[in-house]
């Protein structure tokens, strides 16, 4: 009879210990495989943990109260002594409960039996490893997999092997069961490359075992990995935590080590596809673990694809942002711009410089907003407040967004914006504009309008203080004098350094270009 | 696909219920949602309700000796006492509540439940927000049922003197004078997580101070000026007005369908 002890699996996220809060069953009680055994909590999260063994509850590691580490030994299940050699009597045993010996007649059943009837009696552990072999990842993938996070009850034929009562569940097809639930499960517990059956061994920490348990009569080195980020992206990268060489104490293998070994791999980046139809219900190392589908593509963060990631994390890492928005009619500016072109085609401004002609205005009566936050060596902050504005303008290039910069903005008329803004978006597109023509704004207008929608809650330009956001211009029905009208409409967006200045003020510029905006009459006196 | 789920494109089924007038069973059917989530008998769900006077109690509270004290504390109160199947300790709840119990299947149900009170916890502060709010997602000092992404309001004063605030992911330094609107909580079965969530929205003060016995009885520390309700803050916010809110909210996440 071999006794295998199931070890506190990681609860991920850094946690490493939980409360057990109950037992769900007793020393002595038959267990099956995917039965819940213990809730454990850890962090407001209540864990229902299930059995991946099948057999008798032999020893429980801890009462109800009691904190236990992830990777100590949680439970203790008995194999029966009808346990092995049986593999093909365990079929159809559904929801029977009923006793050890089938139910780990039924695990054994699951990897070994349908396919070869020899490798029936193999134990619950070493199905585990089988399951990563890729040919056995057909059968594999049709089991109900429930697992909480990088393990789980192997899979098997739905058949051939005993599970409590779910859901009416359909003979075992090729490919994934069913709806969501425990068919959605089992397409991802299926999933995993090479190594991830052994994951299960990973939390058992520095014990050995395989597929999670400590055989008792066994002893083969299981690989040792405690993170299951780090296990997740070995198999994301079909790496095999089982051939690393862990870096870490005892052996335990680092994310170091897995990223060494995917870089090593990278050259060979492009997996075959594993097997042929059998596959479909992943289990190729080609299939994305988290979504069961096929890679298609792998595209390195680089160029300026990477500059616009930097900036945008820094950002929202550094600037507490919030925003505030108001729908605007610009029925007048637009009324005021045909005008101008009716009399001058040639040198009227376009609605952006008309608009950033407002927002410098606005800048100077909200000079809080043309700030950035620079933080000294030892902490502490100051708002550096400029003469002057270099207003950035976001502009989307075929090779990326970028953001000229119109400097001494604050100089220029509606004309002298629009020529810059018009030089340099050229400049841009081309992909001939100088670093300075990119950067050194203090404060960035961004018209998302373009592409058609109404608001954005922007990223800030790092280090600026703020970003306005400028929609569609759209026909909308509107209220004017108390009667319904159709008017032309657009919706402002200010997004702000929380730490510059509070809602008042940017309420109070956003207010500013909107009325300017409404009527543009009511600005000429600050232009 | 959503933030908390990347891995699903699955609409979310909007749930609205009514209270039984059973407080257990209301409770009891958060859980029987989450076996059928599991099974595959119901999709993704969004459930939302206005609870009867309820003292769910964690799980863990039930071994704490004050406990049967608590209870009846809760009782006289008019809260019925009991036992909650997900994360947490003690919360108060009553009509002036909202209790949104968010379902999903998930193959590997623990993966990421951290990053999901981060991600939630944010939606819901983003919410609030929309009402007018100053919300934003952290511990607070003293709260009751604590945890690392409770979602709290801050009332309009503090905004001048705080030092980080505003909309951002993640818990951030929670200001003095914060106040609870939303605790969360989750219960994560192979297959499956039930991300339960309390948005306080009405009439803080038979919260507040049925909290109060009861963290005394079981003694465990609670400080009653961090209890509040959205309303507390922007008053004249209701619960119906949150309600919509929330599934604006989420609407711009996903698809919702139903309701």
């Amino acid at each position: 009879m071999a006794v295998k002890t199931f070890m506190l699996p990681d609860l991920g996220e850094g946690l490493t210990e939980a409360e057990l809060v109950a037992w769900l069953v007793k020393v002595g009680d038959p267990v099956a495989v995917d039965q819940p055994i213990a809730e454990v909590e850890t962090a407001k999260s209540m864990v229902e943990v299930p059995s991946p063994y099948a057999g008798v509850v032999h020893q429980l590691h801890g009462a109800a109260g009691e904190t236990i580490d992830v990777g100590k030994p949680l439970i203790s299940v008995a194999e029966g002594p009808g346990s092995e050699g049986t593999g093909n009597e365990g079929t159809g045993n559904e929801g029977s409960g009923g006793g050890g010996s089938a139910e780990g007649t039924g695990a054994a059943a699951a990897a070994g039996g349908p396919l070869d009837g020899s490798s029936g009696g193999q134990t619950y552990a070493e199905e585990e490893l089988a399951g990563a072999r890729p040919e056995a990842a057909a059968v594999e993938s049709e089991g109900s997999g429930n697992v909480l996070i990088g393990y789980g009850t192997s899979g098997g034929h739905a058949g051939g092997r005993t599970r409590r009562p779910r859901s009416p569940r359909g003979a075992s097809g090729p490919g994934r069961a069913g709806p969501a639930g425990s068919g959605a499960a089992s397409g991802l517990s299926a999933a995993p490359g090479p190594g991830e059956r052994g994951s299960l061994a990973d939390s058992a920490a520095p014990a050995q075992g395989t597929g999670g348990a400590i055989t008792l009569e066994r002893g083969v080195a299981a690989p040792l990995v405690v993170s299951p980020i780090v296990r997740k992206l070995a198999r994301d990268h079909a790496v095999d935590v089982a051939a690393l060489r862990g870096s870490g104490p005892d052996g335990l293998v680092l994310r170091a080590d897995v990223e060494a070994a995917i870089f090593a791999a990278a050259p060979a980046e492009s997996h075959p596809e594993a097997g042929g139809a059998a596959e479909e219900a992943t289990g190729s190392p080609a299939s994305d673990a988290l979504t069961g589908l096929p890679l298609a593509a792998r595209t390195p963060v680089k160029g300026v694809r990477k500059a616009i990631a930097q900036a945008m994390t820094r950002s929202r890492a550094e600037i507490p942002e919030a925003t505030v928005w108001v729908d605007v009619d610009a029925t007048a500016l637009l009324e005021l711009r045909a005008g101008l072109k009716a009399a001058d085609p040639a040198n009227t401004p376009g609605l952006l410089a008309l608009i950033a002609r407002f927002t410098l205005a606005g800048l100077a009566r909200y000079p809080e907003l043309n700030t950035r936050i620079e933080t000294a060596a030892d902490g502490s902050q100051e708002i550096v407040s400029f003469d002057g504005v270099n207003l950035g303008f976001a502009a989307q290039t075929d090779r990326g967004l970028v953001v000229p910069c119109v400097r001494g903005a604050h100089r220029l008329s509606a004309r002298g914006l629009d020529a810059e803004i018009g030089r340099l978006t050229a400049l841009a597109r081309d992909g001939a504009a100088a670093p300075k023509d990119l950067s050194g704004s203090t404060f960035t207008l961004n018209n998302y309008g373009v592409f058609g929608v109404d608001g954005s809650a922007a990223i800030i330009n790092y280090p600026e203080a703020a970003i306005l956001g400028v929609g569609r211009i759209i026909e909308r029905p509107w209220v004017v004098n108390g009667q319904l009208a159709v008017r032309k409409v657009t919706e402002l967006t200010l997004t702000f350094d929380h730490r510059v200045c509070d809602g008042g003020t940017a309420a109070g510029f956003l207010r500013y270009v909107a009325d300017a905006i409404q009527n543009p009459a009511t600005v000429l006196a600050d232009l | 696909m959503s933030l908390w789920n990347p891995g699903s494109e699955a609409p979310l089924t909007l749930w609205r219920t009514g209270a039984s007038g059973d407080p257990a069973e209301d409770l009891h059917a958060g859980i029987e949602l989450l076996g059928q989530v599991r099974s595959g008998e119901r999709p993704p769900t969004l459930r939302m309700y206005r609870p009867e006077p309820t003292l769910a109690f964690g799980q863990r509270d039930v071994r704490l000796p004050g406990y049967s004290a608590a209870a009846e504390a809760a009782a006289a109160a008019g809260f019925a006492p009991v036992v909650r199947k997900a994360g947490g300790r003690a919360a108060a709840y009553h009509r002036g509540t909202l209790i949104v119990d968010h379902v999903e299947p998930a193959a590997e149900a623990m993966m990421g439940h951290q990053e999901r009170f981060r991600i939630l916890g944010e939606l819901y502060a983003s919410t609030l927000r929309s009402l007018g709010l100053d919300a934003g997602v952290g511990e607070i000092p003293g709260e009751y049922c604590p945890g690392e992404y409770s979602v709290h309001g801050l009332p309009a004063a503090a905004e001048s003197s705080r030092e980080a605030g505003g909309p951002r992911p993640g818990p951030r330094v929670v200001p003095a004078g914060a106040v609870k609107l939303v605790g969360t909580a989750q219960r994560v079965v192979a297959g499956a997580w039930l991300f339960s969530s309390v948005f306080v929205v009405e009439d803080s003060a038979p919260i507040r101070s049925v909290l109060t016995d009861v963290y005394d009885s079981l003694g465990l520390p609670f400080d009653p000026r961090t209890a509040g309700a959205a309303e507390d803050l922007v008053p004249g916010t209701t619960v119906e007005e949150l309600e919509r809110a929330l599934v604006a909210a989420y609407a711009l996440q996903l698809e919702i369908v139903g309701g």
